[in-house]
């Protein structure tokens, strides 16, 4: 997914829970996956749909890591995200 | 007198602005803690203090979040399976135009919470039509389900019945219901009424239906104090937070418990649910439950459902005289005095040892006085 190409859209198939230290989400024919600490953060924000840009900015304003630091690891993160079917990639 | 410790209730209270009772203000030392998370496990209620934990609202230390945390991935990790196997019952529904509405957890985690995880479920509770219930759990066990217990003769349950458990291959259970509640109370329930309307809500994108607001308000109050002898403390919350909700048409309510005669089991759950969470809320139906005087017949009828002796069994006697034609009352008892050998061998291993009990069970339902 390039930054400005595409937003990162939560699979409407996906189930989840917040708990108490992040989320639990479950996608179709899959087991259930935790996610805590950014994870978690960027799974909240992804409604609505989100460019890596939206979530960089949206981010800054409640970690207190570099806006550089969440801009490098935001992308392999969202990929994870997307390999373990619990987020798609649409046209921004 | 309360069954549960203050402790517990007021989780159960949790977000009920109304309530008195309130939290810790500090950690609960070690040795309080473990039968407190003990109870509140067995109870359900770990969504509700996870929520107040989350909101600051509860202290805890630094271990006991962790604890907290792990039991409450745990437990919507379980509801979200559940949640899938709903989908699935629903696809499998939806293939030979079977309808449903969803019952108990499933539907009021998702339409009556705030958040969905302060109601965790144990299991998938589907209310089907009385003409289709064996249709129904048909297709659960084609697709792989076990009935969990025999029914005295075939078509026993869609006919007199609650319900039937089908446990699936990965151990988690569907309940298919066709009433709300065996026994009397069961059998005045409209249950085909059940089906005109119903509370629309979404999971995983698909569009799935609840019980219409009041005839869910009612179903948590059968379950609440028909369902266990004491009543359960999620199962109350449920009626608090039903009969809270300004969207409740209490007239409608009114006009339900008149037709089903359930206005002792309504007034009984509310009256509860007020006095276990301490609410001082006053709405309609809590001045309503303050207020009513149960006959002596309706005291009687609940009796059989707090009895911890014989529980079954008087419900079944009880449930006799709300069957309205004399042929399906025969139909009832021959099912329930001459089984299937195959209910039988689970059971009283001869019909006349099943007769000796049911003559046992009768008397014990004495006409003049409630037994507890």
């Amino acid at each position: 997914m390039t930054a400005k190409a595409a937003a990162a859209c939560r699979d409407p198939r996906v189930l989840w829970r917040r708990t108490l230290d992040g989320c639990v989400l479950l996608a179709p024919g899959g087991n259930p996956v935790r996610l805590n600490g950014p994870a978690a953060a960027v799974w909240m924000l992804l409604d609505p749909c989100r460019t890596v840009d939206d979530l960089v900015e949206a981010l800054l304003a409640v970690w207190t890591a570099p806006a550089e630091v969440i801009a490098r690891d935001i992308g392999p993160l969202l990929r994870q995200l997307v390999a373990a079917d619990l987020v798609i990639n649409r046209p921004a | 007198m309360s069954c549960y410790p203050l402790l517990v209730r007021a989780v159960a209270a949790e977000g009920l602005d109304g309530s008195r009772l309130s939290h810790p203000s500090e950690p609960l030392p070690e040795a309080q803690w473990r039968p407190f998370m003990a109870t509140v496990l067995e109870q359900r209620l770990t969504g509700l203090l996870a929520s107040a934990v989350g909101a600051d609202r509860f202290p805890v230390t630094v271990s006991q979040r962790g604890e907290l945390a792990e039991l409450d991935a745990a437990t919507a990790a379980v509801s979200l399976r559940l949640d899938r196997v709903l989908l699935e019952v629903a696809e499998t529904f939806d293939g030979s135009g079977l309808r449903f509405r969803v019952l108990k957890g499933a539907a009021l985690a998702h339409v009556c919470y705030p958040d969905p995880r302060q109601r965790p479920y144990g299991d998938v509770d589907v209310l089907v039509p009385s003409a289709r219930f064996d249709d129904a759990v048909r297709l659960l066990v084609a697709a792989g389900g076990r009935r969990r217990f025999t029914e005295p003769r075939p078509g026993f349950t869609r006919r007199f019945g609650k319900g039937v458990s089908v446990q699936r291959t990965d151990g988690l259970e569907v309940d298919v219901h066709r009433t709300f509640t065996s026994g009397a109370f069961g059998m005045t329930v409209d249950t085909d009424g059940l089906f005109e309307g119903g509370t629309p809500f979404t999971v995983g994108g698909r569009e799935l239906l609840g019980l219409a607001p009041e005839e869910r308000f009612l179903h948590a109050c059968y379950h609440a104090v028909l369902g266990a002898a004491p009543p359960r403390a999620l199962p109350l919350r449920d009626v608090a937070q039903l009969a809270l909700d300004p969207r409740l048409d209490v007239a409608r309510v009114h006009a339900l418990v008149e037709r089903w005669r359930a206005a002792a089991v309504a007034a009984a759950a509310v009256r509860i649910a007020w006095t276990e969470l301490q609410l001082a809320d006053t709405v309609a139906l809590s001045t309503f439950a303050a207020g009513y005087q149960p006959r002596r017949r309706e005291t009687r009828a609940m009796a059989a459902y707090s009895s911890t002796r014989q529980r079954y069994p008087r419900q079944a006697v009880a449930a006799l005289a709300h069957i309205p034609r004399a042929r399906d009352r025969a139909a009832y008892l021959v099912a329930l005095l001459f089984p299937s050998r195959q209910y039988l061998a689970g059971r009283d291993r001869s019909y006349v040892g099943r007769v000796v009990r049911a003559v046992r069970t009768a008397r014990t339902i004495d006409h003049g006085k409630v037994q507890p």
